[in-house]
């Protein structure tokens, strides 16, 4: 007993002792300026004049504000898509480079290389690829008979010409998908064919709920990343057109960087954190239907 | 180490699975509270070490050889002020954004400028265009600032506005040799509020015509001159357009839109304005704005005779003129030098000439840039003494400022550049008779009318929408938004 003791206050002190550097960074750069943030959203700071208390006077003008409610529209448009589909498609890629074929790891290579490139590089790739008149998707579609969409430049294309742009580098989210694969005990497999299971079987019966934990984690972290969209919207399209890419990453960076109006802008981030917790309550509220964890 | 944590283990205390992904859902979610991060400024910052090729006792490059500089910097005569010269060694900080190639410079200049101020030293901050501005202002709301700097014409009066620049005039009283009347009342106008002056222009152009002589003479068209209307220029326009894809040849670029100097160019020929003059109202739903920019939107959808949204991303956003996909442009004479040297691909036999006129005169916005000292300078007197040498006509005539903000030195930089004596002509004509400052934009809340009026427009211009619709719409959204300028 003394020993289990000695030992548990012991892990205690190294627990506490490698945790520490972390919580003090917490603190100082991300637990404090959420504090300040959430003070000055209540207030007219205009950077450089004094801040003045204005109570929700920003919450109501953002209840009213057009703008703010499409980049609402348009964030849970971007993010929606692009975590769906974004999971949809590195569980498949995951799938097939999980399969036992001569130059696997090549073909793990090449799919986690987008990964690695910064974004810009990644933006100015895909503004190439998206192009109406020379880019590689339209050029593929007239080959078929189809004539492309103006991509970023339209409207009503340019939120679905980010989405695929997005799925494109995610890599990461296919390594924890292969991961997850690797570790669904082979004995499952084996029993699901005794009992006479095919492939499509193995799959939706082995495959899937073994995996829901990690198509959930994938899905719940690829979401809160697309609602935080903003480098890549800034740089490709900024906003437009006909502010059809703004999203509330984009807006909040207008109001606190280029109107340095930091109360409201720390608003919108308010308004940006109440959504993304929001979408993931229900996400775990929904997970509880179709996530099965092996042990309760 | 402790399986607790990362597996569901029936019986035990730690975190499970669950509990995991909600802590790193919630961790991830924080984000944008915390930080409103921007990878697009840090990717745009310049390479480090860019500058640090230059030996510091012999800064010099292949545009500005050493013994070049010293012989030009030897050669000016430099200005004097009675404000003294500090006792002991000071340092003034200043705050630039500038490319490779005027860094050398600057290290040329501080070097040879020590020689003359032993008991001064100057310190260079330096930031790319695109991040100065938040720089700084953050800086300033944290109670520091560097001694003297920089300002696009657009910010200011904001910096005026929060007591980051200070007045100049007591040390402007002090320096007989300052010479106010060298530069135009347009160049001083943007850096001046209630009769006192917070900066000293570096640059100041006026927008001209600038023309492809090549696809002139092909399409067997006159060149454009000082007689031209801009109807006159807008139905050439449409001849000269030809061509599709990557192979397109406009006619005229840009299409006008709503930025901080679509009054001046487009309105104020029709009598028309964006915002009132105080810039406090929008005025742009009127018939006379109308009348200026229906030939435009005409020549947008139905001709296709300037670059669409979708065409200038062909370009990748490439100055349809200096891509030589143009036949004319509307630019300030500031692209002189990037015209110049164009890469061999890509020159072209080009011109320039006055703006056109419209009904109700010719107008042309003339801005630029300055340099200030801040309020919080520590060494004000021997800020002054660097910015008074700095932006001197020796100064201007050292740095090789194109167009420069001194008239008395607007000949010498344009010819040392090889212009023709007949564009630097016209540009001094236009400086001196139609250039204005009257109806650009420069209050606080312009980028903001800007953000609120170009999605309208993007419409219009994309023929979604007519352009009574869209002159209405952009008046009520921007109305509330301009209102506030007032404050």
């Amino acid at each position: 007993m003394t020993a289990y003791t000695l030992r548990g206050r012991r892990e205690a002190r190294r627990f506490h002792l490698f945790t520490t550097p972390w919580m003090i960074g917490f603190v100082l750069f991300s637990g404090g300026p959420i504090v300040a943030s959430l003070v000055i959203s209540f207030t007219n700071w205009e950077l450089l004049a004094s801040p003045h208390w204005v109570g929700l006077q920003n919450y109501r003008q953002l209840w009213h504000d057009p703008d703010f409610w499409l980049a609402v529209k348009n964030t849970v448009y971007f993010g929606a898509g692009s975590a769906l589909f974004g999971v949809a498609f590195n569980f498949v890629l995951a799938l097939m480079l999980n399969l036992k074929v001569h130059g696997q790891a090549i073909f793990r290579t090449i799919i986690y290389l987008p990964s690695v490139l910064t974004g810009i590089a990644t933006a100015l790739l895909w503004i190439n690829i998206l192009h109406p008149d020379y880019g590689l998707i339209n050029y593929v579609l007239g080959l078929v008979g189809i004539q492309g969409p103006g991509w970023l430049v339209d409207e009503h294309w340019a939120i679905p010409g980010l989405i695929i742009m997005s799925v494109w580098s995610a890599g990461n989210a296919v390594i924890i998908f292969l991961a997850g694969l690797q570790g669904v005990p082979q004995s499952l497999y084996e029993a699901a064919e005794i009992d006479g299971a095919g492939w499509w079987g193995r799959f939706r019966h082995v495959t899937v709920p073994m995996m829901s934990p990690i198509i959930f984690f994938n899905m719940i972290v690829g979401f809160i990343g697309s609602l935080q969209a903003f480098t890549l919207v800034l740089f490709m399209t900024d906003g437009g057109p006909n502010n059809a890419t703004l999203v509330l990453g984009l807006y909040v960076y207008r109001y606190a960087f280029q109107y340095f109006e930091l109360g409201y802008a720390s608003t919108i981030a308010w308004a940006l954190f109440s959504l993304i917790i929001a979408f993931t309550a229900a996400q775990f509220w929904l997970a509880r239907r179709w996530v099965h964890y092996e042990f309760k | 180490m402790d399986q607790r944590i990362f597996h569901d283990t029936p019986g035990t205390h730690g975190m499970s699975r669950r509990q995991v992904v909600s802590l790193a859902a919630l961790a991830a979610a924080a984000v944008p509270l915390s930080a409103c991060g921007d990878d697009r400024k840090r990717q745009t910052t310049a390479p480090a070490g860019a500058t640090g090729a230059a030996d510091p006792d012999r800064p010099e490059n292949k545009a500005y050889p050493y013994d070049e500089a010293q012989t030009l910097f030897q050669s000016l005569t430099w200005p004097k002020t009675s404000i003294p010269e500090p006792r002991s060694k000071v340092t003034v900080t200043m705050a630039i954004t500038a490319d490779e190639n005027a860094q050398v410079r600057h290290q040329q200049f501080t070097k040879f400028f020590r020689e003359q101020h032993p008991n001064i030293e100057i310190k260079r901050e330096i930031t790319p265009f695109a991040d100065y501005l938040t720089k700084y202002i953050t800086q300033a709301a944290g109670g520091s600032l560097p001694d003297l700097m920089y300002t696009h014409y657009s910010w200011a009066q904001n910096l005026i506005k929060y007591n980051i620049l200070a007045p100049l005039d007591d040390y402007i009283s002090a320096t007989p040799d300052f010479n106010k009347s060298d530069f135009t009342a347009t160049a001083l106008s943007f850096f001046a509020k209630d009769g006192k002056q917070y900066g000293v222009p570096t640059d100041s152009a006026p927008k001209m015509l600038f023309y492809n002589k090549e696809i002139f003479a092909k399409a067997g068209i006159e060149l454009p001159d000082s007689t031209w209307t801009w109807a006159k220029l807008q139905e050439v326009a449409k001849q000269l357009t030809q061509g599709s894809g990557v192979n397109k040849q406009f006619g005229f670029t840009p299409m006008p839109i709503p930025y901080g100097d679509l009054t001046t160019l487009y309105l104020l020929p029709y009598g028309g304005r964006f915002l009132s003059q105080d810039e406090t109202t929008v005025t742009i739903n009127s018939p006379q704005a109308s009348e200026a920019l229906a030939p435009w939107v005409d020549l947008q959808v139905k001709s296709k005779s300037v670059p669409s949204l979708a065409e200038l991303q062909a370009l990748e956003n490439a100055d349809p003129y200096r891509a030589n996909h143009s036949a004319m442009a509307c630019n300030g004479a500031w692209i002189i030098p990037a015209v110049l040297s164009l890469p061999d691909h890509q020159k072209f036999e080009w011109g320039l000439t006055h703006l056109p006129s419209g009904p109700a005169g010719r107008f042309s916005p003339a801005v630029g840039s300055a340099f200030g000292v801040t309020t919080k300078a520590a060494n004000k007197d021997a800020a002054w003494i660097v910015l008074n040498a700095f932006l001197s006509a020796a100064g201007q005539r050292f740095f090789m400022f194109s167009p420069p903000a001194r008239m008395s030195t607007f000949d010498a930089n344009l010819k040392a550049l090889k212009v023709d004596d007949q564009i630097i002509a016209d540009c001094k004509e236009a400086l001196k008779t139609y250039a204005t400052s009257d109806g650009v934009l420069k209050l606080p809340n312009t980028q903001k009318v800007i953000d609120t009026a170009k999605p309208v427009w993007d419409r219009v211009r994309g023929g979604k929408q007519s352009l009574a619709d869209g002159l209405k719409d952009i008046a009520e959204r921007c109305a509330p938004v301009a209102k506030a300028n007032a404050a």
